[in-house]
């Protein structure tokens, strides 16, 4: 303990006393440099000294740093309040200190990180148990020292003077087995965590212990020194506004003149880490790449959502992004649909999968050829909970808010089941929630039913006699090939390209009565995982399983409902262009018989 | 392949009464059709009898229960559910023997047999419980 001491008043020991030195200087100046990434490199680097007062403030060093640069791109990207003054605060000791404590430390390490990685390790507050080690004994401090109550910056005096140093010490002969990586991501998410760690100067956490420990002084050198690791590793002190500059000097710098270029102090341009101004993040929206979670848009579907939500906007949520949405005209479907907690099968794969679903980003809402379905799930369980779109509505939404309150798109659904009962209660419900529906009891029926046209969703159970589901959905999807029916598949542009070329008459009928193939749901049998599986290389987009949960049924009824009824809209977009007389609601069935016709014109090449 | 447990209640009424829910809009919806599936059920025992009795295909045995377990488990009739389920998985010889194992048909018939029975008590629990909660002899 006593070997610990004489270290650390060696560093600390030569600012305390410089204190005093120079006090009466008549031209008083300060080194600053810009810390930003949009400036020229050389610009950056560069220190500036400033002129000011003996009674400025932090504030005012700002406005005449402002004067000094005015008419650079600086300038006009940052105001007053957007930028806040300070240094890179390392919060290390000096190298020796640590050479001597832990020299099997300094082995383990490449001499190029040496410096930087055990201080950081050592000396940043992680916001882990070690935090709270670091933090408490100050407050415990040796009362003689009296900055060491303002001395929040460096642990290192924790380390040193408090009953916890064993721990401490034991944190830092551990952290050989870390990897290289993990020191830098801790002091990497340190620095993120910016104004809440304990390390902050932030005027408005710390109170009364505004000032800068002296310790730093020796350290901002370091920090400003071009070999240093990316500032990430270190982070951001913010001196409080009121500040009185001179003080800053005398407590940094040890006086007034004693500062050196090295030393700048840094005007940051992106002050996110001072609380006092973080209302003003339209300066740091231009800086940094917006990032736009999904999560925090709500949908509007009519004029009315729209008003209440401008109203209450009036209000307080003015941080609310606002998107409008396009629906096609009379669509009366439930708009909670594409959402980004959206699961599909494929992603329903991927919770138990390796890749985890802690990021339910934009990415992950993206409609991609597997989330079709293309991509079975291999565990029933998995696909129970998961199948439904919206994980995290799972347990708000009750048999009665589905069955009751529910609004479906208006589409056309076809029923493939053979067993009465279970197209009784399929019928039923869709009857009961005013879809229209078709019902066929096997395969044949079915492509049948299919071929009439106007289906959007079929349902199908998978053990039909005469012909099974599966062959019954291998045959629909060869159909839409043979027709042109969807444009994601090369193969069934060339196809058409074919077809058209040998019939003429399907091209411009084809613009009107293309749409997206039909949606597919498969009803599996519950555990039967060579079903699904099967089902979906069938050309399935979609599984249920049997005994068919009327929750998910509504669910997997409006997901895919409204994703027809949205890639109709396109349709009906450009068909309009050409075809003013037909198609002015999206979701009305198509006159079978000319579909049927066009259809047999079209195979009949074929065969 | 393990066959998987049987479920301890006669009737899953989580998914018994999602239907009986919809007798909101058409009355004696649910109870209509569970007096539907009673008959069917009880063509399909006759049907599986007699094709025990009879030229014994397991292909059409596999048949027959997995026309009857989709109605029963869409009633929650789950314990009939399952004895069809194992019909139909013994039907396409997926249990009932030792991987590798060649066995004839009537090993497997046999074992159909059982299930067959034990469905019919099955059954008859199912409408027992059934008839008390409408009230009335289904």
């Amino acid at each position: 303990m006593s070997t610990k001491n004489g270290i650390r008043s060696s560093v600390s020991s030569p600012s305390t006393f410089k204190n005093l030195v120079n006090k009466n200087e008549s031209v008083l100046k300060v080194w600053v440099k810009l810390d930003t990434p949009f400036l020229a490199p050389d610009m950056a680097n560069q220190a500036t000294a400033i002129e000011y007062n003996k009674s400025d403030t932090v504030d005012d060093l700002k406005d005449r740093i402002f004067a000094k640069f005015k008419n650079t791109r600086w300038a006009l990207e940052n105001d007053n309040f957007g930028i806040g003054i300070g240094i890179l605060c390392p919060c290390g000791p000096e190298n020796g200190a640590l050479q001597t404590q832990h020299p099997q430390l300094q082995d383990s390490r490449a001499s190029g990180s040496r410096r930087e990685l055990p201080r950081d390790l050592l000396m940043h507050p992680v916001p882990t148990s070690s935090a709270i080690n670091n933090v408490r004994p100050n407050l415990a401090s040796n009362a003689s020292k009296s900055w060491q109550t303002s001395r929040t910056c460096s642990p290192y005096a924790t380390s040193l003077d408090s009953p916890l140093s064993a721990q401490g010490s034991k944190l830092q002969v551990c952290s050989p087995t870390l990897t290289p990586v993990a020191p830098l991501r801790r002091a990497t998410n340190h620095s993120a965590a910016g104004a809440a760690e304990p390390c902050s100067l932030s005027p408005v956490k710390r109170g009364l212990a505004s000032r800068l420990s002296p310790n730093l002084g020796s350290t901002s050198g370091l920090a400003a020194k071009p070999d240093d690791l990316p500032r990430s590793a270190v982070h951001r002190s913010i001196l409080e506004p009121d500040e009185l500059v001179i003080d800053v000097c005398m407590t940094l710098f040890g006086g007034t003149a004693t500062q050196k270029p090295a030393d700048a102090l840094l005007v940051f341009s992106n002050a996110r880490e001072m609380p006092v101004f973080s209302d003003i993040n339209d300066t740091i929206d231009e800086q940094e790449p917006l990032m736009e979670d999904m999560a925090d848009y709500q949908l509007i579907v009519d004029e009315e959502q729209l008003r209440k939500l401008s109203l209450s906007n009036d209000e307080d949520s003015t941080d609310h992004k606002q998107a409008i949405l396009l629906l096609p005209r009379g669509y009366e479907g439930d708009v909670n649909l594409p959402s980004p907690n959206m699961t599909s099968p494929s992603s329903t794969i991927d919770t138990h999968g390796a890749f985890g679903f802690e990021s339910p980003t934009l990415k992950s809402a993206q409609l991609v050829e597997e989330e079709v379905g293309l991509v079975p799930s291999r565990d029933p369980v998995v696909q129970k909970e998961g199948s439904p779109f919206l994980r995290t509505a799972l347990g708000a939404v009750t048999t009665d808010s589905i069955t009751i309150d529910k609004v479906f798109p208006k589409i056309n659904v076809l029923v493939v089941e053979d067993n009465m009962i279970n197209q009784a209660i399929l019928s039923s419900f869709l009857r009961k929630h005013k879809i229209s529906y078709k019902t066929a009891k096997n395969g044949i029926e079915a492509v049948e039913k299919w071929e009439e046209g106007g289906m959007h969703l079929i349902l199908m159970d998978l053990g039909l006699p005469l012909l099974s589901g599966i062959d019954a959905a291998k045959e629909i999807r060869k159909l839409e090939k043979i027709y042109g029916i969807g444009t994601q598949n090369l193969h069934s542009k060339t196809d058409c390209d074919q077809s058209s070329q040998n019939d003429k008459n399907l091209e411009p009928r084809r613009s009107h009565r293309s749409k997206a193939p039909v949606i597919i749901v498969a009803l599996t049998a519950s555990n039967s995982h060579s079903d699904k599986t099967e089902a979906l290389l069938a050309g399935c987009n979609d599984y249920l399983t049997k005994p068919v949960n009327l929750d998910w049924l509504a669910r997997k009824i409006t997901e895919w409902g409204c994703m027809q009824a949205l890639i109709d809209f396109n349709d009906w977009k450009e068909g309009n262009d050409h075809i003013p007389s037909c198609d002015d609601g999206v979701t009305k069935p198509r006159s079978s018989s000319n579909l049927s016709d066009t259809i047999r014109k079209s195979s009949s090449p074929e065969t | 392949m393990a066959p998987i447990a049987i479920p301890q209640q006669v009737i899953n009424w989580d998914t018994l009464n999602e239907i009986v829910s919809m007798d909101e809009d058409s009355p004696d919806f649910s109870k209509n059709l569970v007096i539907q599936y009673f008959d069917q059920a009880a063509t399909t025992f006759q049907q599986i009898q007699q094709e025990l009795d009879g030229r014994c295909e397991l292909e059409q045995l596999a048949s027959l229960g997995h026309f009857l377990r989709g109605s029963s488990a869409a009633l929650g009739l789950q314990r009939i559910a399952w004895a069809c389920e194992r019909i139909q998985n013994l039907g396409r010889r997926r249990e009932g023997s030792n991987q590798g194992q060649d066995l004839p048909d009537s090993h497997y018939a046999g074992l159909i047999k059982e299930n067959l029975f034990f469905a019919r008590t099955e059954f008859s629990a199912a409408k027992a419980e059934l008839s008390a909660f409408y009230k009335s002899e289904l």
